[in-house]
């Protein structure tokens, strides 16, 4: 009788201990994947890179006389001219005499020296009567306009220099070239939530029209507690990091997830600066399941 | 023996509620009725119809969409920070289409619903706040409820400005002949046929 009281215990102690490695391997399996990081001292970078048109400054326009064919165009869009130089002739042959307002035989110069950024006339056809050519004043500079998101307005002061990438052609060849532009004005546009920041070119030996690829803002600033952006959490009122917290329990080591409010100080697309947060912490950058405070989690197999 | 046919009874009874619970979820699922729309209809003159005093059915038996099934979410408050996720444009009511801790009017033009899984990618917490904004093309809206579902969706109600087409209607609980008389109050010219979820 005893005997079987002995053997009914151990079976008992048996199949409880097999339904708790059973439990926990189940456990284990279910539990959340993390990968954690570490915050760090770093800077966070603010950059703003745009494409801009580059455009003159000053511009004189060539209004044509409407339906009077055209016989001759000596200048292409794109080139330069000087004062005098003959930009087209109207075909003046099947004009009656008495046609006073084309004059010079029917050439037409140009009053003011610049680039030719616009030229719709062509040989054969008849001039529209509109502004058909248009010379942009090389000694009026050049300039580009660049629209800036405001949050980045701190960073934005008139006068202050920015990095300017544009092509240069030398012997027919074209070269990529850096510069210095100047921030010449900033307009604020309540409706659009940005900022036209409008850059002076004129300094560098840019064409009309082409594009130049303008640094609007590049600073860096100083933290001493930086995560990857991936780690910030918001739950519409506060901001919040998920940590890891090792806890020793009877059946071994355990790591949780706590919640850790956290203060942003500042953030670009790949890091966050924050306070309140230790750098022996490890902090959680991912996970494959949705993440609740208090769950038992297990690191990913590298672990930073 | 008696214990084991108890236990036998019970698990069996478990099984039929189940089974019952879940026949009785598609049953209410198959009384939703999709249907193309022929012609999309912009944003504008659904607003206009609906606010006519027989087509009172919007916001009660009758919803248009139109689905952007891969588009960008922003959050201002994670720093413009984005996500890719389907975005759903309602004119009607968001019940009739989706189970949600709260559901959108006709009227709710600058509200949204948030899934847990778009929840998740945006803002590492699968339910933010009531009133934390979300961005859809230039348009701020409030979420005002979550969606219960691990995939990424935002749902919101479409204003009558928006540059916006639906292109299907979703009609609840109705048979096909109801089905055919709420269209022809709304103008709609429907397609060739009609899906039955």
């Amino acid at each position: 009788m005893k005997m079987k009281i002995w053997k009914t215990i151990i079976v008992f102690f048996v199949f409880m201990v097999a339904f708790t490695i059973v439990s926990r391997v189940v456990t284990q399996l279910r539990m959340p994947t993390v990968d954690v990081a570490y915050a760090k001292m770093g800077a966070i970078q603010k950059m703003v890179q745009e494409e801009a048109v580059i455009q003159g400054s000053s511009y004189t326009a060539v209004v044509t006389e409407p339906g009077i064919r055209i016989s001759e165009v000596a200048v292409k869009k794109g080139s330069y001219v000087k004062a005098g130089e003959l930009l087209f002739a109207y075909d003046v042959s099947h004009l009656k005499e008495n046609y006073k307002k084309i004059k010079n035989e029917g050439k037409v110069y140009a009053k003011t020296s610049g680039q030719i950024v616009r030229m719709d006339l062509e040989v054969g056809r008849e001039a529209t009567g509109s502004a058909d050519v248009l010379i942009a004043d090389d000694t009026a500079g050049t300039h580009a306009e660049v629209l800036v998101d405001k949050e980045y307005r701190a960073y934005l002061a008139v006068g202050s220099t920015v990095l300017v990438d544009y092509t240069t052609e030398l012997y027919g060849e074209s070269y990529p070239t850096t510069g210095e532009g100047m921030i010449l004005a900033i307009e604020e546009d309540v409706s659009a939530e940005c900022l036209l920041v409008t850059v002076d070119l004129s300094p560098l030996e840019v064409n009309i029209g082409d594009y130049a690829n303008i640094k609007v803002v590049d600073v860096a600033t100083d933290y001493t507690s930086v995560l990857p952006r991936e780690a910030l959490r918001f739950d519409g009122t506060e901001y919040f990091v998920y940590v890891v917290k090792e806890k020793e329990t009877i059946m071994g080591l355990e790591h949780r997830i706590v919640r850790q409010k956290v203060e942003v100080l500042d953030m670009n697309d790949l890091y966050v600066a924050v306070d309140n947060v230790s750098m022996t912490l490890p902090i959680v950058v991912d996970t494959d399941k949705p993440l609740i405070e208090d769950e038992r989690v297990r690191y990913a197999e590298t672990k930073e | 023996m008696i214990w084991s046919l108890v236990v036998w009874i019970a698990m069996l009874a478990v099984c039929v509620a189940v089974i019952t619970s879940y026949v009785h979820r598609i049953e209410e699922q198959q009384q939703m009725v999709k249907v193309l729309l022929a012609d999309s209809m912009e944003a504008s003159y659904v607003h206009q119809m609906a606010s006519q005093e027989k087509n009172q059915v919007l916001g009660q038996e009758i919803v248009f969409l139109h689905q952007d099934r891969m588009a960008q979410i922003t959050s201002p408050d994670m720093g413009d920070r984005s996500v890719w996720t389907e975005v759903i444009g309602l004119c009607g009511k968001s019940s009739i289409l989706f189970d949600s801790s709260m559901g959108l009017e006709y009227n709710d033009t600058d509200c949204c619903l948030l899934s847990y899984g778009a929840a998740y990618d945006l803002f590492g917490i699968e339910e933010v706040s009531k009133g934390t904004l979300i961005v859809y093309r230039g348009e701020k809206f409030k979420v005002v409820g979550s969606i219960p579902s691990t995939d990424s969706r935002m749902v919101y109600e479409v204003s009558r400005d928006m540059d916006i087409l639906f292109d299907t209607a979703v009609i609840d609980n109705r048979a096909e002949k109801d089905v055919e008389y709420l269209l022809e109050q709304f103008g709609v010219q429907w397609g060739p046929y009609m899906q039955i979820r």
